[in-house]
């Protein structure tokens, strides 16, 4: 990871003191995060929604 | 009588109903053994031995006058330390943490206490239940008895060895990857994650919401399901609590296993990773030995663990970055090196991966649920390998990879760890037991019938009295 992209992430992110005290760590993590993004499979069709969905009570939960 | 520090929640159950044992006693020799051996183990954050001994006292005189609570009045327990207990710091055993008290109990432990339990202290844990085992912080970490110096696992490192050293015989872990079942694995101990939503979280420090569990830890499946049975139950102000009726967790405990279908996941150590040939042999056995008992055992595929793995893995480093970004924008440096390593994973993901890693946990959930369609429980392993030297870093690394737990906090299932031997070195072996969601009663009479025909959860660490 270029100086760059860590500087974009850490102030993307607002942790640019972690950037600055712990530069080393901070890339690191960075790459592991680029590592462990690419591992998740790529063939999710768009009609495959998320395991928790926003979702309003029904009215017999309101009740409770 | 029976030394007490190695007396089961059932035993000394059945003492103290009898009114055989006093829990003033049974406290006090318990204090009296964490005092002696913990400054070498290092299991407890802080003892609370006034509040202790205010319980103990309230539950002799109630016992005295008739008013016996269940099979938890008057039993000693002790609480990771990322739960709170009201009047003292929850340090998460962390710097940025140490001075921070609660003010409410969270809710697991106002259950403990109302069912008359004594709370002994606040057990070591990996800083905010990711990083460790680590020497940089303001506590050292709990260290396992078997191997004299190992690994114990984590995060809920001191609650495996508080039960290990017989210095407890009850405990509360939490698991979001894996952190009650490593280091029941770790200690030969037995650690429960529930299904998601049986146990309340309100009051715990959260690692990662969707993840997290609160789960049981004891020297048996009959105490566990006794701790659970104190556990469970909707919670209205925990999102993620269900409002689903709480069975009997020790109905089925002693139905054995003749009859049931068992679905042996044997890809996940032998193919997706290769475990230490003895676990590979222990749970090969274990799967034997449920045959010999009456079960249907047969092979099963789950999807590949490392789906399940870098599915866990992405939700929990988002939203764990979430909980710490504050801190970590203002005091990252007091944090310890490895959960400063471990969180800011989370600084690099972006919102698509979140929400593509969310998409693929539907998508494992559903893989799961038909491949378990018409079986009452899977086998499979906890741990690819036995526990490492405490001073190994890189051994200790390798630990939280090399594992198959992780999927079923991706699914919710409830998933148990139990002792399955030991390496010829004496380290331990454990295999792992899951049900359907909300069976953790079948869970419980399947590990039951492996644990009755074993003797491995009886064992002691070397050296210990």
């Amino acid at each position: 990871m270029e100086h760059d992209d860590a500087a974009r992430v850490a102030k993307a992110a607002g942790v640019t003191r972690l950037l600055e005290e712990h530069g080393e760590t901070f890339r690191s993590a960075l790459k592991s995060a680029v590592t462990l993004a690419g591992r998740l499979p790529r063939d999710l069709t768009p009609a495959e929604e998320c395991a928790h969905v926003f979702r309003l009570p029904s009215p017999q939960e309101t009740q409770r | 009588m029976t030394d007490v520090a190695w007396l089961s929640v059932a035993e000394a159950a059945r003492l103290i109903s009898s009114r055989k044992l006093s829990p003033v006693e049974l406290a006090d020799a318990l204090f009296k053994r964490i005092d002696r051996l913990d400054p070498k183990w290092h299991a407890f954050i802080r003892t609370t031995p006034e509040r202790a001994k205010a319980q103990a006292q309230a539950a002799e005189a109630e016992i005295s006058a008739g008013q016996y609570r269940g099979a938890f009045h008057g039993i000693p327990v002790g609480l990771k330390d990322i739960i709170d207990l009201a009047g003292y710091p929850t340090t998460c055993h962390s710097k940025i943490y140490m001075d921070h008290k609660a003010n409410q109990s969270a809710v697991v432990a106002a259950r403990l206490e109302a069912a008359g339990a004594v709370v002994m202290g606040k057990l070591s844990t990996h800083e905010f239940a990711i990083g460790g085992p680590s020497f940089d912080l303001p506590w050292p970490p709990a260290v396992n008895p078997w191997g004299g110096g190992n690994f114990p696992g984590g995060s809920s490192s001191g609650s495996g060895v508080a039960l290990a050293t017989g210095m407890l015989p009850a405990a509360l872990g939490t698991d979001t990857g894996g952190s009650v079942r490593n280091p029941a694995s770790m200690c030969s101990i037995t650690g429960l994650k529930p299904t998601y939503g049986r146990v309340s979280r309100r009051g715990v420090f959260p690692l990662a919401f969707s993840l997290d569990h609160v789960g049981p830890m004891t020297r048996d499946v009959t105490d566990n399901a006794l701790l659970l049975q104190v556990l469970a139950g909707h919670d209205p102000l925990d999102p993620g609590s269900a409002d689903v009726a709480v069975p009997d967790f020790s109905a089925e405990l002693d139905k054995g296993v003749k009859g049931l279908r068992i679905g042996l996941v044997r890809h996940f150590y032998d193919g997706d990773e290769t475990a230490h040939p003895e676990q590979i042999n222990a749970t090969d056995n274990a799967a034997k030995l449920l045959r010999e008992l009456g079960a249907d055992v047969r092979e099963i595929r789950l999807a590949p663990l490392q789906d399940y793995t870098v599915c866990n893995r992405v939700i929990l480093a988002a939203e764990a970055f979430a909980i710490h970004r504050r801190h970590f924008a203002e005091r990252p440096g007091d944090y310890g090196a490895l959960a400063r390593e471990r969180l800011a994973i989370g600084a690099g993901l972006s919102a698509a991966d979140y929400i593509d890693a969310l998409r693929v946990r539907a998508r494992l959930v559903a893989v799961t649920r038909d491949a378990m369609e018409g079986l009452d429980a899977i086998l499979t392993v906890s741990s690819m390998d036995p526990p490492p030297p405490i001073d190994d870093a890189e051994a200790c690394a390798r630990v939280y990879p090399r594992q198959a737990r992780q999927p079923f906090n991706v699914t919710g299932l409830p998933a148990i760890a139990i002792p399955a031997g030991f390496t010829p070195d004496g380290l331990p072996l454990s295999i792992q037991i899951i049900g359907h969601a909300w069976q953790e009663a079948r869970v419980y009479r399947v590990a039951r019938a492996y644990e009755q025909a074993t003797d491995w959860h009886k064992r002691r660490a070397p050296g210990l009295d």
